[in-house]
This record gives C-alpha cells, structure tokens and sequence, in this order.
C-alpha cells in the first residue's frame, strides 16, 4: 500500500470518486433520428433537433432508456420511475440550445456499486450515487486564427453519466473502477466503451486528508480524462500537489482542472467562483419518464453474468488463480472463449494450460497485429487439441509454439500439421542414444571436466543433443539418456 | 416586486458571456422587473388541479431507427460563417462539461 507522506513526516490518505460519461450503443441519438455513427463528416449527422432550431421537440430513444435501464440492474441499482428531466443551462459555441437536457434531482436510477480487486487492497467495493441520461454536446476545435469550428455530429449523442462515492483511496483503486465499470458496460453492451472515439470519459474528484481523520479536503476536479494511464498519472500528481499545498500550512480554494498529458501537470481551468451556475429545471418538452415495471424487469433479465461473478465462478470452479481469472474475464469474449475451450477439458492442469496459453500466447498474437479479443483466428477446438499433442509427449512445448504459430494462420488439426512439417517429438530411446553418443564423442574435453566435476557443462549437453534433434527430442528422454550415458549410471 | 439587483443582472450576462456599461445594465435592470411583473400575474390565477400534465399519459418513446437524412447545407444554411462543414465561430478556449 502505498503511503502518501509529506515533508514534514505526516502522512495522507487521498479520496477520490468518479464521474463517468458513457455512450450508450443506440443506432440513433437520445432525442432525435440521426445516427450515432462515428467518424462522419463535420456536421453530416445532426437535424434541426439537435442543432437546436427553434420550434423543435425532443422525443426520447426507447432503445436508450432500456440500456440505461440495463446498466442500473447489472450495477444493482434502484431504478426510479418518474424521473424527470431537466434543463442545465449554461453558454458555449458547441451546445447549440443553450442547454443540455440532463437529469437533476430525480435521476433515473440511485445506489448500486462495483466490486474492484486491486493487489494493494484487494476486494472492495465501490458504491454508486446515482446514474442519470443526458444528451452530449457538440465538438469545438480551435483554428488557430481566433476562431472556433464547431461540429454537432456529436450532439445528441445519448450518455449514461455514472457517477461514484467518493470511496477510492488511491490512483489504482480509481483505474480499477474505470476497469470493472468499462467491463460492465462492455457485458452488457450497453456501451462499447470506446476511448479513442469518446464513448467512455471520466471526471475525477480528488482530495486529501490526514491518515485516521474523517473530514474531507478540499477537492479538484479533473475533467475529461479519456485514458486509463491518464487517471492514474493525473491523480498522482494531483494527490503530491494537494500534499504539499496542506502539508506546508497553504489552504487551496476549490478549482476545477485539466490535465495536460505531454507536460504531465494539471491546469487550472475555473475556480470556485466561477463555477457554473446551472439553473436547473424541468424540461418543458419531455413528460417524466414512466416506466412499466414489467418492461423494467424484462430489461433485467438481459443482463448476462457479468465479469465479476465469471471470475469469482472461474476460481472456485476451475481452480484458477485470481490473476488469471481476471485477465481471461475482463473482456466477455475472451472469457467466452476460455470457457468453450475449457469445456472440451476436464482437468485442474488442463484448464490452468489453457489459462497460459490465452494469457500469454493468444494475447501477445492479438496486441502485435492489434486485433481485438473477437478477433482470435484460432478456435477453440484446436487448441486443445495442440494442449492434447503436449499432454500426450507427441511434441514439446517449443515445438507447439511453432504449431500455435501455424493455427494462428490456418485453421487445420494441430495434428496434420505435426505430421506434415515432420515436428513429432522423438522419445525413441535407441535413437536418441546414437545422437548423445555422437555429441559425447565429438566433445571429449568436455566429458572430461564435466566428469570431473564440473557439472553445469550439463547444460551444454542437453543444448548440443537438441539442436541435433532440432528441437525435437522429448526433454524428459533426453535428459534420462543423458544422465545413463554420461553419468555411467546405467 | 422589487426591480432584481443590478449585481444579479450583471451576474446573468456574465452567464451569457455579456458584458453591458451601467447604462445598459440600468435598462436590462428594469426589463427584468417588468417581466418579472407580468410572470407575477399568471401566479393571481387560481391554480386548478390536474390541469397541468396527463399524468395518465405514458411517456411517448420513438424507435431506435435513423430516419433522418444528412442535410449538411441546409444545417449551415443560416450559419454567420463557415469553414468547410464547420460552424465558424469567435474563438472561445476552455472546455466545458
């Protein structure tokens, strides 16, 4: 655990709590029938609603509503029928209206959390205050020559905005949430969780204490974070920043700021004095939003198992460590694929293989050509069908890289292709043998010293006997032949 | 009804990234009153129950479908200034939510 210390020796606990701006995964926007698809041409994909023409009205996404629905019963919360609506009002180029229609005091769902594991605390949970549904705001660039371009294909777009206690206590804690709430999301599409294009943005509320003291400091607010690296790089050095302003006697006013990612600083954005004064109210145009709880309780039952449980399901059942449980259960279809693997096997050892050859092998193959977990050109059959060719001593772990590596571009049995290539592992004693004697021959200055003594030459000869057999003696044979003909204890 | 503080007319236009002389301020200062006044009448009405919305009537929802066609032109039509497909606008630095 790491421990935040100032000069003077006292230490800190700093706490921390999230808000989350998810995209919901709809065809069209949250009020309006234009799509939601990204990349188009500045201003290709926006009507007079979402440009915010006068005379328009808004009519609310169904399909939004059932997703943001989705996520509030696979996060446990309680979702509220009768929430309302309503206008946050506030001045800038890319916010067309005016306003944004959000949701204030009745929010759509309250309560809830997150189960997080983070190797300095473990298991922890994370509670939630509240996820409410609001529409984004539109893209301003700067053109360098005093002037703005705005673009309102992005405005519209239909959010989740997810917002945590303040229940973290470290950086890690905070990327872990930002992990498992992404997971979440990503399970049950709700969202796809995209960084990149600005499906998934986080705010992050920052102060320290004194270790053992309960109140709050004053907070930070960082804002827009779209990287995981990012929250953690931007919250360590907010927490030293904070220290050392409290630390040294200094007070800090409460401010809201960015993070500069190439100069690793934070920048002061606004202070308290100029926080926004949003003057809520209820949206005129909207009705609250009334839910048939028969409609609710159908959404619930589309909520798969989400990762957490796998996991949890994964240890207990297959007996796999925690760590591994969590890599093959972070994204849905990989644990998918583990699982379609892992039901072809039967065994503690079986299964734990089949764990390292997806954490090592699959995934360094899909992060080198940057595919994604959908994206495994191997099925499952085949490779437990290569773990089988290992089980059975018909090759070596070095030779089945090489056929791992032929799968990877061809969808053929493991076992053809050791059989063409000629790759079968030799175990037959006499003809390993005749090698080892050869090797012995060629090098009698070092059969000399090794039996004299020198036995780390033992290597040596293990090396020599299989590039001999181009890697393809049976370890264990050649090890017991070696140790019969050169030990002479035969 | 009192004409609203000159200080919360000025802290409105400040909202609205307005700046005014206190001339101009003095005059919205009593606009405001004025409005203020008529909105005042509406609240002499006696209020009648169940009048205000249908809460009868269930949420109207819409399709997840796109209908809409991309009508960028007509979009920029009455844009003040254009670049491209862009909205060209005064320069204004520092994000927002």
């Amino acid at each position: 655990m790491t421990i935040w210390t100032g000069a003077s020796g006292t230490e800190y606990e700093p706490v921390i709590g999230l808000e989350v701006h998810a995209q919901l995964r709809t065809a069209s926007k949250l009020f309006c029938a234009c799509p939601t698809v990204f990349g188009a041409e500045p201003n290709h994909h926006c009507c007079p609603v979402c440009t915010g023409m006068p005379g328009t009205l808004p009519v609310i996404n169904r399909r939004a509503v059932e997703l943001a629905i989705r996520l509030c019963t696979a996060v446990g919360g309680t979702v509220h029928s009768g929430s309302v609506f309503s206008r946050k009002n506030y001045f800038y180029p890319d916010l067309p209206n005016g306003y944004q229609i959000s949701q204030f005091d009745k929010p759509l769902c309250t309560g809830g959390g997150v189960w997080i594991d983070t190797e300095e605390t473990g298991r922890k949970f994370i509670r939630l205050t509240r996820i409410h549904m609001e529409n984004d705001a539109g893209k301003s660039s700067h053109s360098g020559d005093g002037h703005s371009l705005v673009d309102l294909n992005r405005s519209g777009m239909p959010l989740c905005e997810i917002v945590s206690e303040a229940d973290m206590r470290s950086p890690q804690e905070a990327m872990a949430y930002m992990k498992a709430l992404r997971s979440i999301l990503r399970y049950t599409e709700v969202s796809d969780g995209n960084m990149e294009e600005g499906s998934f943005r986080c705010d992050a509320n920052i102060s320290v204490r004194v270790m053992g003291t309960e109140p709050f400091g004053t907070k930070s607010e960082l804002k827009n974070i779209n990287s995981f690296r990012f929250v953690g790089q931007a919250l360590e050095y907010e927490i030293r920043r904070h220290i050392d302003v409290v630390d040294s006697g200094g007070s800090l006013e409460q401010d809201t700021r960015l993070w500069d990612s190439k100069k690793h600083v934070t920048m002061f954005m606004r202070g308290k004095e100029d926080a926004h004064d949003y003057r809520y109210f209820p949206e005129p145009d909207l009705l609250p939003l009334d839910l048939d709880p028969s409609w609710v309780a159908e959404i619930a039952e589309t909520v798969p198992e989400l990762a957490d449980e796998r996991s949890q399901r994964f240890q207990a059942d297959l007996g796999l460590p925690s760590y591994d449980a969590g890599v093959l259960t972070a994204e849905r279809e990989l644990a998918d694929y583990f699982e379609e693997a892992a039901g072809m096997v039967s065994t503690p050892d079986e299964w734990k293989a089949l764990s390292n050859w997806i954490m090592g092998d699959v995934l360094r193959r899909l992060k080198e050509e940057n595919l994604d977990t959908t994206a495994i050109p191997i099925r499952p059959q085949r490779l437990v069908q290569l773990l089988a060719l290992i089980t059975d001593g018909v090759i070596s772990g070095k030779i089945a890289k090489k056929v791992f590596d032929e799968l990877w571009e061809h969808d053929v049995d493991p076992a053809t292709i050791v059989e063409d290539r000629g790759w079968k592992q030799v175990s037959d004693t006499a003809a390993i043998d005749t090698i080892i004697q050869s090797i012995l021959a060629d090098n009698p200055n070092e059969v000399e010293e090794y039996r004299a003594g020198k036995t780390k030459l033992r290597g040596f000869f293990v090396g020599q006997v299989m590039r001999a057999m181009r890697g393809q003696g049976n370890p264990q044979v050649v090890n017991q032949r070696l140790s019969a003909l050169l030990d002479n204890t035969n | 009804m009192t004409a609203p503080d000159p200080s919360a007319v000025a802290h409105v236009a400040g909202l609205a990234r307005l700046k005014f002389s206190d001339e101009e301020l003095r005059l919205f200062q009593q606009e405001f009153a004025a409005i203020l006044e008529m909105v005042e009448v509406l609240e002499e009405l006696p209020a009648v129950e169940g009048v205000d919305t249908d809460s009868s009537a269930p949420t109207p929802m819409r399709p997840d479908a796109v209908t809409n066609a991309n009508l960028p032109d007509a979009m920029l039509a009455n844009a003040p200034d254009r670049e491209g497909y862009h909205f060209r606008v005064p320069a204004v630095l520092g994000g927002e939510d």
